[in-house]
């Protein structure tokens, strides 16, 4: 079998497939480079969103086998031999599902060890969308190839293929709600780093990449009408499953990934943490950290230690999804954001991957006087952003936090607050601005501005 | 004469089988978006999809049984294959076009007339280049990859890249397409591809 599977190898189009399918995932996995950069979590969705297209190339390139082997008439040759149907169909559907595995995983290895040798953390489970990915691939080769057989026309492959795709973005523009939704293999993007695929999401995969796979099998394999017919059934069992099975939504398929979220500590104090997915940026950020720690020391009661801001649910894309009004900080500990970009809806210009900024991540964090990621609602920006700038010696932060954007008038509002700020007597002044701390760490965020200048206007 | 000419050589690239094929998936998504979308509008990345479904049965018959042996024949094949190859971006683009009187607008008439185009000439240099089998790949691939990131605007090479989702209007796009049909035609009027992917010399 195994001879006869590599014979197959060199007179199929397998290997040829598996070039076309490496090297168009390849290019949009490396065009997607900033996205992923470093990030294996993330570089496994968008593996993932990948087979949008290869699943339509993979049954593109099953049918060209099929219909090659039919209008040669090597599957009357084949036919001719006293063996079973089984064993003269298996040679060819095994070379191309070697062939599709290979590919898969040789992607899956390249990124991982890309992102293992920049520094990048790394686990297990980030393998598992590609694995149950692996399946559905074979599923789509095997299906290809028994419509190949079936009908042997020249028009089929492309047909095929483009019929997959339209199918796809087809439901995508059905209703918001509607659960065909889930029959696309274009996946919404998750909103963090630390996010992997739930198991629910595997499960509605892999129960598609059943169904294809058994569709395909029996579909092609089977000589009578029976087992043709349960063909269509596993094949739209499957896809009833995934629909089924596979939850709908904006970071609905993802989980925090509790490995992903592990603290990383810098040696030496104040204590600077951050998650096992941001650990490389450690030495960066550690200087920069301590900064703002200083600079927060100013006031009493200061923060001892900081640590990265850590979501406890996968992200709805929604500002108020972890902001509420009962404080979640750690008292005696600042919470700070390593990536205040965010990497999914950034303008992300193509191949421009960007550090942390030093001066920025001390601006974000002394902003608010350390308060603006403790899990309360956001109050004033303008009081935020002059406590902040009061104690970095600042007329406006520096920020590179995207949930801050300052216009004109802000950035001439905050200028005027920190100056009618610095008029007062130093304790007074100290006090004011310890006051707007510990409100916001209070969640009592409704006057911050009123603190500052002590005219409250509630 | 040309008129005993053209049946058979329509016949002889299996034009009567693709063309209905083309038709009929164009009219599925036209009924399937008027009947369940609320508004005649195709979304961009669909619309881009929808004209590579109704090139893709056409894409195969760019090439007879045996061109080597074609080429043979006394004929100007370099204006017919030509003809050939824009007939079928004109193909699409009325097909689309005519899609609006059932209900579904699958962008502006420049648009469609762009992204047919610029699809004809991408196949037909896939022919050139890479062989009758494998002359879907480029067309079906790119069109592919613009609908993941279905985000018209940017730079002049972004649009450029992503030239099937772009506004009506947008030059880069427009050139992009008219290159590319430009490419398309002269390469597929001038190579023949063999059955066995290597090109040969029209004269």
């Amino acid at each position: 079998m195994i001879h006869a599977v590599r014979t197959e190898l060199r007179r199929s189009n397998a290997v040829a497939l598996a070039v076309l399918l490496f090297a168009t995932g390849g290019l949009m996995i490396a065009a997607m480079a900033q996205t992923w950069s470093r990030q294996w979590l993330t570089f496994s969705y968008v593996q993932a969103s990948g087979l949008f297209f290869l699943v339509p190339l993979a049954l593109a390139g099953g049918a060209m086998l099929g219909r090659r082997e039919r209008s040669t008439g090597a599957d009357e040759l084949m036919g001719s031999t006293g063996r079973p149907r089984w064993q003269k169909v298996a040679p060819p559907a095994a070379a191309l599902a070697v062939a599709v595995t290979a590919m898969h995983l040789l992607t899956l290895g390249i990124g991982a060890a890309v992102i293992g040798a920049t520094g990048g953390f790394l686990s297990a489970g980030g393998t598992l969308p590609a694995l149950a990915d692996v399946i559905v691939l074979i599923g789509a080769v095997w299906l290809g190839l028994a419509a190949g057989r079936a009908w042997s026309s020249a028009l089929l492959p492309p047909a095929l293929a483009a019929l997959a795709l339209v199918a796809q973005v087809g439901v995508e523009s059905s209703d918001e709600g509607s659960r065909l939704r889930n029959l696309t293999l274009m996946l919404q993007p998750p909103g963090f780093v630390w996010e992997s695929f739930n198991a629910q999401a595997l499960l509605g995969r892999l129960a598609l990449g059943v169904g294809l796979l058994v569709g395909g099998l029996l579909l092609g394999f089977g000589a009578s009408w029976l087992p043709r017919v349960a063909g269509v059934v596993a094949l739209t069992a499957g896809m009833v499953l995934a629909v089924v099975i596979t939850p709908l939504g904006l970071g609905a398929r993802y989980q925090v990934d509790t490995a992903a979220q592990r603290l990383v500590c810098a040696d030496g104090t104040p204590q600077v943490c951050v998650t096992a997915v941001h650990a490389y940026e450690l030495p960066a950020v550690t200087p920069a950290v301590r900064q703002a720690l200083t600079m927060l020391a100013k006031l009493p009661g200061a923060p001892a230690r900081a640590v990265e801001w850590r979501a406890d649910a996968a992200s709805t894309f929604d500002d108020a999804q972890f902001r509420g009004r009962a404080p979640k900080q750690e008292p005696g500990t600042v919470a700070f954001r390593v990536e205040p970009d965010d990497r999914m809806l950034g303008p992300g210009d193509l191949f421009r991957l960007e550090s942390v900024s030093p001066t920025g991540l001390t601006a974000n964090i002394v902003n608010g006087a350390g308060t603006t990621m403790n899990g309360c609602r956001l109050g004033d920006p303008v009081a935020l952003g002059a406590a902040g700038a009061w104690l970095m010696g600042v007329d406006v932060l520096p920020l590179t936090d995207n949930q801050f954007s300052y216009d004109e008038t802000v950035r001439a509002d905050i200028a005027a607050t920190v100056k009618s700020l610095r008029e007062l007597p130093g304790p007074e002044q100290v006090r004011r601005v310890a006051a707007l701390r510990d409100a916001a760490n209070a969640c009592r965020t409704d006057d911050l501005r009123g603190i500052l200048t002590g005219d409250p206007t509630a | 004469m040309i008129t005993g000419w053209l049946p058979l050589y329509l016949r002889s690239r299996r034009v009567p089988l693709a063309a209905p094929i083309s038709f009929a998936t164009v009219a599925t998504v036209t009924l399937l978006w008027s009947a369940s979308a609320d508004r005649p509008e195709v979304d961009p990345s669909l619309a881009a999809l929808t004209v590579v479904l109704a090139l893709a049965p056409l894409i195969p018959t760019l090439a007879g049984d045996e061109d080597a042996l074609e080429k043979t024949a006394a004929l100007r094949w370099p204006t017919r294959r030509a003809l050939h190859l824009i007939g079928a971006g004109a193909f699409v683009a009325v097909l689309l076009l005519g899609a609006r009187a059932a209900g579904a607008d699958f962008g502006g008439a420049g648009q469609i007339v762009r992204n047919s185009a610029g699809l004809a000439g991408l196949s037909g240099l896939g022919v050139t280049l890479l062989g009758t089998r494998l002359a879907w790949v480029t067309p079906i691939v790119w069109a592919a990859l613009q609908a993941m990131v279905p985000a018209p605007g940017g730079p002049g090479w972004r649009q450029s890249l992503l030239w099937l989702i772009q506004p009506g209007d947008s030059v880069p796009a427009a050139v992009t397409a008219a290159v590319l049909l430009l490419a398309g035609v002269l390469g597929y009027a001038t190579r023949v591809s063999t059955s066995r992917g290597e090109t040969v010399k029209v004269w």
